[in-house]
């Protein structure tokens, strides 16, 4: 899967870039509206995701020129504006789902995969991490076999945790997850719903899975 | 009656009567004057008349006199017939004594007489006239006396008076139709203002009506009509175009600043947090470096909630509530809110009961509305002490959906209450007494913006020191009069 990334910002197209590429997409980056263009309808990429703020040529132009010269592939803009009307004429420009600014990387590989039209890569519908399956779609939880009943937030929570078994989850990105943004609890509502998923699912067991990473957050150990 | 229509009227009212007023003061006053004159004119012909008879007496003047062994000097009695028929007060004296005085004149009680003998000893030539009131009959006399011409024999006065009531014209016969005519004269002219009034202020109502529609950001770019700049309100109605005029240029600017400011706080805040979140997951990062990572993606979090809220307040100022539309399962939504809030109950040891959840579908949207939720149930956790409790609730009401969090913390004091939704606003009492429960205070204005944006409204109810009640109204569209 080829992925063109159009952005003028250095720190946030190398972001994307290696993000993507982490997650198995070959991709190139480009700081220039015109030379993306050019790139885009010379190489046969799968998708393309596009900054509307550029130097040399608009954004907005870029989709425009895109759309008008035949190119069917899915584009995903990257926009601060978060007015519904600015978001309406970007879609009616030509794009296919846009991510508005400050996002988190987790949000737009969601996104970038939806459009891809793949599954994920990483994530089957079934998560298994040692002895603790994770049924994505059924939204079912085992330890050992043994069906463990979860809140919805608990789900969302341990869903999040299993996803990146291994890897360090700050307490920010695992709000934001379960309850996206525009929530600041002024508590650490996260520590509560960790301490249920405990009692739930480590607790009968020897082997504790949860761990806590002081003062960031939490890791489901694989 | 504060109104100026009123105050012209009553002003205007107030002047004719006024005027009316000193109008017949000033008739009064030369009828006065009018009277006296003919009553001076009539008592000096008496006293001519009864001088000429005393003058022209055949036997001359020094008969007229007589002198009576018993009375004393007194007038001939020949002249006195004659004098009998001469109408009014009459009295001849010399210079000590009274010599004749008419019937009419004795008619008069005893100090009445003398009132006017003394009168008549006081005047001189000089002072022909003087006015004398009766005690007995609150009669007023006028009464003119002559000094014999003649300079023999001891001279005589002449005395003659004439009384006021006995002329037969009296002041209520001029002003008994003023008086009539005076209310309705009065209640006429002030329809006549009145009706002036308002139509002189007409413009002025069209103007205030004008300016009443121009009520947010949005209607600035209204003018109000100016026909010619000959009179007032024209004038006034330039003046205050010009003003909106530059108001719209400032708003405009402030927007744009507002709108330019938030993109470029949004790119580098997506700089900075493409940034942490990318050392985060380098495996070669230290793990004592993660915990102020984590702190600094926090805050750039909240940043980021930060700069969305103004925008989005600042599209309210225009009075632009777009949002996106779909269907939403209120209920769905108010279970899902629930669950969070008894997490947060749990954390502060406050118990969550959620009471009736009524299942309603809405147009609505679902991320705007989750934010007023879990805004109303977050502050109804934070703000009540360890022990209390917070209800739940999604009513049914009909034409509107009411989502009701009920608390029994610390509340609000009744001069608080109508700033509760304004930007920024915090109790000073309850910010100096935590100051770690965080927000800027635009939860609620942004709250009530949603509520306002889907059409509804957020109401509350609190006692201090009893806890608040919020309640959300979010109208319903019934589909198919279901």
């Amino acid at each position: 899967m080829k992925v063109l990334v159009i952005e003028d910002d250095p720190t946030v197209g190398q972001f994307v870039k290696r993000g993507l590429e982490e997650a198995r997409y070959t991709v190139d980056l480009v700081a220039d509206g015109e030379e993306g263009e050019a790139l885009a309808k010379s190489q046969p990429y799968d998708l393309v995701v596009l900054d509307l703020r550029l130097p040399g040529r608009s954004g907005q132009q870029v989709l425009r020129n895109l759309r008008a010269r035949g190119f069917e592939k899915p584009i995903l803009v990257l926009t601060a504006q978060d007015a519904v009307d600015a978001k309406v004429e970007t879609l009616r420009a030509g794009a296919d789902d846009y991510v508005t600014k400050p996002f988190a990387f987790e949000e737009l590989l969601a996104r970038v995969e939806a459009l891809a039209r793949r599954p994920r890569a990483i994530v089957s519908p079934r998560i298994t991490v040692a002895d603790l399956e994770v049924d994505l779609d059924a939204r079912e939880v085992k330890r050992a076999g043994q069906p463990i009943e979860l809140t919805p937030k608990e789900f969302l929570v341990l869903e999040y945790l299993a996803r990146h078994a291994g890897r360090v989850l700050s307490r920010t990105l695992i709000t934001e997850y379960a309850w996206g943004y525009h929530f600041d609890p002024g508590t650490n509502i996260v520590d509560v719903v960790i301490n249920h998923l405990r009692k739930k699912i480590d607790a009968p067991h020897d082997r504790k899975l949860i761990a806590t990473v002081r003062g960031v957050g939490y890791v489901l150990k694989a | 009656m504060t109104t100026i229509r009123a105050r012209l009227t009553i002003s205007y009212v107030l002047a004719l009567a006024g005027t009316l007023a000193v109008f017949s003061a000033v008739l009064w006053s030369a009828a006065q004057t009018e009277k006296t004159r003919s009553l001076q004119r009539r008592a000096d012909s008496v006293a001519d008349v009864a001088s000429v008879i005393l003058r022209q007496s055949p036997a001359g003047i020094s008969v007229v006199i007589t002198t009576d062994s018993l009375v004393g000097r007194q007038l001939e009695p020949g002249v006195r017939r004659v004098l009998d028929a001469l109408p009014g007060l009459l009295l001849v004296a010399d210079s000590t004594r009274v010599l004749y005085s008419n019937a009419a004149t004795n008619a008069l009680t005893l100090p009445d007489r003398d009132r006017v003998v003394s009168a008549v000893f006081r005047r001189t030539s000089e002072q022909p006239a003087a006015v004398v009131r009766m005690d007995s009959t609150a009669d007023v006399f006028l009464v003119a006396h002559f000094e014999s011409p003649t300079g023999s024999i001891p001279a005589l006065r002449v005395v003659a008076g004439e009384s006021v009531a006995g002329l037969g014209f009296t002041e209520g016969k001029l002003f008994a139709p003023i008086i009539v005519t005076l209310p309705v004269i009065l209640i006429f002219s002030a329809i006549i203002a009145w009706l002036v009034a308002g139509s002189a202020l007409m413009p002025v109502e069209r103007l205030i009506s004008d300016l009443e529609a121009i009520q947010d950001g949005r209607s600035l770019h209204r003018r109000l009509p100016v026909e010619s700049d000959e009179n007032e309100i024209d004038r006034l109605s330039h003046t205050i175009n010009a003003m909106m005029a530059r108001l719209e240029t400032s708003f405009a600017g402030l927007r744009r600043f507002t709108a330019d400011a938030s993109h470029e706080l949004k790119t580098p805040l997506t700089v900075l947090r493409a940034d942490i979140e990318r050392v985060m997951q380098s495996p070669a990062v230290a793990d004592d470096q993660l915990p102020p990572l984590e702190e600094a993606l926090a805050e750039t979090a909240r940043m980021a909630d930060l700069v969305d809220s103004l925008l989005t307040l600042a599209r309210a100022d225009e009075g632009r509530f777009d949002i996106h539309r779909e269907h939403i399962a209120l209920g769905a939504l108010v279970h899902d809110i629930a669950e969070t809030a008894m997490i947060l109950g749990e954390e502060a040891g406050v118990t969550v009961d959620v009471e009736r959840v009524d299942d309603m579908q809405i147009e609505g949207d679902p991320v705007r509305l989750r934010q007023l939720f879990l805004n109303l149930v977050t502050n109804a956790v934070k703000y009540t002490p360890r022990g209390g409790t917070v209800n739940l609730a999604l009513e049914d009401r009909d034409d509107h959906a009411a989502f009701v969090v009920q608390d029994t913390g610390v509340g609000i004091a009744a001069a608080d209450l109508p700033y509760i939704f304004d930007r920024f606003w915090r109790a000073d009492r309850v910010r100096s007494r935590n100051p770690e429960r965080g927000g800027v205070g635009l939860g609620l204005a942004i709250a009530q913006w949603i509520a306002h944006a889907h059409g509804g409204f957020i109401a509350v109810g609190s006692r201090l020191g009893r806890g608040s009640t919020f309640t959300v109204s979010l109208p319903l569209q019934r589909v198919g009069g279901a």
